[in-house]
């Protein structure tokens, strides 16, 4: 067994969970009986005080906090930022994650930040450069490391791998964990025609230690990953296929604008509570448990 | 087959410039390589997060220059890159990029800078960190004259002072209530204190006088600076006798006080 997955037995089951977010902050932080731990995005209080601050108090008194960070660009040909890892390292200490994570991509390049999740060749220069500096991040970080499979909208030049491929390469190399997008899952899927349940048997599922999942949107061409509709019922059912082969720690329900009445949200995470429960009573206790 | 760096090289250019994209997609060779509808929805991905995030910051000078301000914010970005992490930090050089490279909106708004730096401040006082203190705050006796000369007034933790060639705080008010501004603004030496708030952490804004501003600006740059020290400071550079001078000081304490930009004395 690699070091990650015995470290991965031991990590806290957190359950059903939402992402802390300026907007919903007040309804978000009064719902601890139906919330039972938050995301939040590192950047939006590395390094800042006041109200990001304030919020970020309140949150960690009453519920388990783990990060999701965009900017660690692990995908970058840029060295890892020193900065940027110190910082975060700060504010894993002060919420005390039980885990960290970020994206399969790079969001930076040359010094400059787009502040978009930016895909990288599939081929196994990127994956091992990408393993490479996994590990170098979380050594440097001290707590386990997740990746999240991105959306994304065009194949880069040089890709010459499956994205499943291209994922289970850096995440065997790296020993790190995956955070698995399933609504990502099918907005590729859809977007680039493949079966999304043959690309989940690819990934080494056993090293997902957490779950995203949203909604989308459709745009002329293409359905992009915005976070900002109701969760598909195909979506749910890729959930509960990844939730029937493995055990997860952490569910988390994404949803970052066209915010709905916040009982629509609380709707939404009892029925992914209702999933999770039926696909595998013992993976995740929760608050309902 | 090129190598990560010249790939990542050559997509940051295509998704994040446009004259060099368009030369690209419209060069027929290069068409035929290059995902045109990719490049273009990363192209307009990026440009959505970065005009999103300059109108929540900027809305003045949105109202201001209306469909021009996207091109604006486009141009600002390829001159002034994102360097940090922090996506609010990408803005913050706006009003440097105003001043050094947009001379034809500057002659035709010659306050679009100081309004630039205004709008910037607001979310910088909200998100600044600062350091604890272990200042201990206490009310000393006002009617002891010793007492009060040597105690320390305590500022509000994240303080920002302005002087402004133009009133900003107007003109801002009257672009977000949709007024039309003057053909030509005139030019009203303006000071401000923009602050935040310690029990809500938003951003307080105050207009000051001359000397409230100058007093101000001593304890900011030495916060041991006490009473009677900055009585002393206002009695010799105002025309006003000492006795009306001490007393419009003490106002001042006072409604500064009021307002909590002094949280206290030390």
């Amino acid at each position: 067994m690699s070091d990650f997955l015995s470290i991965k037995r031991e990590l806290p089951e957190l359950g059903i969970g939402l992402g802390l977010r300026r907007e919903l902050a007040e309804q978000t932080l009064a719902s601890t009986a139906s919330i039972d731990w938050l995301e939040i995005v590192p950047e939006n209080y590395m390094g800042l005080g006041g109200r990001a601050r304030a919020r970020l108090e309140a949150a960690r008194r009453d519920f388990p906090i783990v990060t999701h960070g965009v900017n660690l660009s692990i995908g970058s040909t840029d060295a890892l930022s020193e900065d940027y890892l110190r910082d975060l390292k700060e504010l894993l200490n002060y919420v005390d994650a039980p885990w960290w994570s970020d994206h399969f991509c790079f969001t930076s390049h040359g010094g400059t930040y787009m502040h978009d999740l930016l895909p990288v060749p599939l081929n196994m220069e990127g994956a091992r450069h990408m393993a490479k500096r996994a590990r170098q991040a979380q050594a440097y970080v001290g707590r386990p490391m997740l990746l999240e499979n991105i959306s994304y909208y065009m194949q880069m030049p040089g890709s010459d791998l499956e994205e499943a491929d291209f994922l289970s390469e850096v995440l065997e190399r790296a020993d790190i964990g995956l955070l698995l997008d399933v609504n990502n899952v099918y907005v590729n899927a859809i977007n680039h025609n493949f079966d999304p349940y043959r690309y989940l048997d690819k990934l080494p599922l056993e090293r997902t230690v957490q779950i995203h999942i949203a909604g989308h949107s459709h745009g002329p061409e293409m359905i992009i990953d915005t976070h900002g509709a109701p969760v598909i019922e195909p979506v749910f059912e890729l959930l509960e296929y990844v939730l029937r082969r493995t055990s997860v720690k952490a569910i988390m329900l994404e949803r970052d604008q066209n915010y709905p009445d916040f009982s629509e949200i609380i709707a939404e995470l009892e029925q992914i509570r209702s999933i999770a429960g039926a696909s595998n009573p013992l993976a995740l206790r929760g608050k309902s448990a | 087959m090129p190598d990560l760096k010249s790939i990542q090289d050559t997509y940051l250019q295509l998704w994040t410039r446009r004259e060099p994209r368009e030369a690209a997609l419209s060069s027929a060779a290069a068409a035929g390589d290059l995902d045109e509808r990719g490049i273009r929805l990363y192209a307009s991905l990026i440009e959505i997060g970065r005009l999103d995030l300059m109108r929540s910051i900027y809305p003045c000078i949105e109202a201001l220059l209306g469909k021009k301000f996207k091109d604006l914010v486009l141009s600002y970005y390829e001159c002034m890159p994102a360097d940090h992490y922090n996506l609010n930090k990408s803005a913050r050089r706006f009003s440097q990029y105003l001043q050094e490279h947009e001379p034809k909106l500057l002659e035709r708004h010659p306050f679009i800078v100081e309004l630039a730096d205004f709008e910037w401040v607001e979310l910088e006082v909200m998100e600044a960190a600062v350091q604890a203190r272990n200042t201990q705050v206490s009310v000393p006796d006002l009617d002891d004259a010793l007492a009060f000369a040597s105690a320390r007034p305590v500022l509000a933790d994240v303080v920002y002072l302005r002087r402004y060639d133009y009133p900003v705080m107007s003109i801002s008010k009257s672009l977000l209530d949709g007024e039309k501004l003057p053909r030509r603004v005139k030019k009203d030496e303006t000071f401000m204190a923009i602050y935040r708030d310690m029990q809500n952490h938003e951003c307080r804004f105050l207009e000051l006088g001359e000397l409230s501003f100058d007093v101000l600006t001593k304890l900011q740059e030495n916060p041991e600076t006490n009473y009677g020290e900055l009585i002393k400071y206002a009695v010799n550079r105002c025309s006003d006798s000492a006795e009306e001078t001490v007393q419009e000081f003490l106002n001042l304490i006072n409604e500064l006080k009021e307002a909590e930009l002094i949280i206290g004395d030390s």
